[in-house]
């Protein structure tokens, strides 16, 4: 009796002919002994009237314990409160007292907004940090590399750096803190730069740069934009040597100068995004050039 | 009463009606899966139980797929659940007298087979077999049941059979 069989039959598909063939066949009276011994399995039926009651009454108690109406509400409070103590804890934590610092690794860039919505953008190898809880009454962010801000009009803007102070009202400026070198390039408004005992004030296109404690003020050419907000750095009357520490930050290379000259004072910008483009860029008006090996660029005098 | 009317099964004889309809297959289903050592009734009784807390999201035509959802999934991880056992009725020995001893052992002996062997069937095996078999439940029925398709069911079914067939005749 193939299996076939025994499967139309359970699904009651087999034909008249077939249901004959089938039963006529040896095995199918141990089948039948089977089928009608496992009728004996059959479950007692369920007291519906008794059970019903001992639902009922389940319900009823525990309607009576709380009142019908906490049933209802009381997991909601729960919910409810829980979501307020989350809240005030993450009040707690995050708004009272709380540093945030930001900070970027090398050929890495950052967009940090701060909580009055002005705007930092941080270079490579930078980073900042301001006091959450307080800036209401304190915009203060402290940094270190090189950052552009741009800064809300409000009350007294500081970046404190290392090497000086900067304070603005509502503008949008850049401080470049690299080794000895300390700049400040102001690109709208008015910002006052506090260096030692020295104070100056910066109208817009302005430089301020101080290099092993020498400081100037510069102008740069007008209608040059943030150089950070378009993926580039730019240098103004730079010694070359900056200009290189800058290109290894952004490019993650190990530069080799052997025989050139790196107090030459530079002026240009390269870009961030195309390593051959921005060696040409700072290659070609110092009259050298360069090669790429792996992680090494070499550059030499042509 | 018309209950497909309702929005959800929280009133008091709606949920009654909900409880007549679906009380007792619900009992025949958990019986055949997990067996009478674990309480089947009190099974039933924890699936409408939820059904009650959960009245206000559930409508009157997913109430059954509702608590079958339920049963599919209670004692999943049950640490005291007890090992299943399926009892036959045992039959009035006055019926048979005339019956040889000889016979009366043999039967009793294949009965005991057949039980051990229903027992060591998967849940899934034996609640379809027997809902098919014994309560005489159509395919869809049970795969609805169970959340599975008709094939599925019927593939199941078969092999329960063949399972049994083996371990009670020896095949």
């Amino acid at each position: 009796m193939s299996e076939k069989y025994i499967e139309k039959w359970l699904n009651g598909e087999l034909s008249e002919q077939e249901k004959q063939e089938f039963e006529n066949s040896p095995e199918f009276e141990s089948l039948k002994k089977l089928t009608s011994s496992i009728e004996k399995f059959k479950a007692p039926e369920l007291d519906k009237e008794k059970e019903w009651e001992r639902i009922k009454a389940t319900i009823y108690d525990n309607s009576n314990e709380k009142s019908k109406k906490s049933v209802q509400w009381f997991p909601t409070f729960i919910k409810v409160a829980a979501a307020i103590a989350i809240i005030a804890t993450a009040y707690i934590y995050f708004f009272t007292n709380n540093i945030t610092t930001i900070s970027t690794s090398v050929a890495e860039k950052k967009t940090v907004v701060l909580p009055d919505s002005s705007i930092v953008i941080l270079n490579s190898l930078s980073s900042i940090t301001y006091d959450d809880s307080n800036w209401d009454n304190q915009r203060e962010v402290k940094m270190e590399g090189e950052a552009l801000f741009t800064v809300k009009k409000g009350s007294k803007f500081e970046v404190k750096s290392s090497s000086g102070t900067i304070k603005v009202l509502g503008t949008e400026f850049n401080v470049r803190e690299r080794g000895s070198l300390f700049e400040v390039i102001c690109y709208e408004g008015l910002v006052q730069v506090n260096k030692g005992n020295e104070e100056v004030r910066l109208t817009s296109n302005k430089i301020f740069s101080s290099l092993a404690g020498k400081s100037s003020v510069k102008e740069k050419a007008t209608g040059i934009t943030p150089h950070l907000a378009s993926n580039e750095s730019a240098f103004y009357s730079v010694p070359f040597k900056e200009v290189l520490n800058e290109f290894e930050r952004q490019y993650q290379v190990d530069i080799s100068s052997k025989n050139i000259d790196l107090q030459r004072d530079f002026t240009g910008k390269f870009t961030h995004t195309d390593i051959d483009l921005a060696l040409k860029s700072i290659t070609v008006p110092l009259d050298l050039s360069y090669k790429i090996n792996g992680g090494k660029v070499i550059l030499s005098k042509k | 009463m018309n209950i497909d009317l309702y929005d959800n099964v929280c009133k008091e004889e709606l949920f009654k009606e909900v409880f007549n309809q679906h009380s007792n297959d619900l009992y025949k289903f958990l019986y055949y899966k997990y067996g009478e050592e674990n309480n089947p009734h009190d099974l039933v009784q924890e699936a409408f139980l939820k059904l009650w807390d959960n009245c206000k999201k559930v409508t009157p035509d997913k109430a059954r797929s509702f608590l079958f959802t339920v049963a599919n999934n209670q004692m999943l991880n049950e640490i005291s659940k007890q090992k299943t056992r399926i009892n036959y009725s045992k039959e009035d020995h006055k019926t048979h007298s005339d019956e040889s001893p000889e016979y009366v052992y043999r039967e009793n002996e294949y009965m005991e087979q057949l039980k051990k062997a229903l027992e060591e069937l998967s849940e899934e095996q034996r609640v379809t077999f027997l809902l098919n078999r014994v309560e005489g439940k159509k395919h869809q029925e049970i795969a609805d049941m169970l959340g599975i398709s008709r094939k599925a069911v019927e593939k199941r079914i078969y092999t329960a059979l063949r399972i049994l067939r083996e371990k009670v005749e020896g095949l």
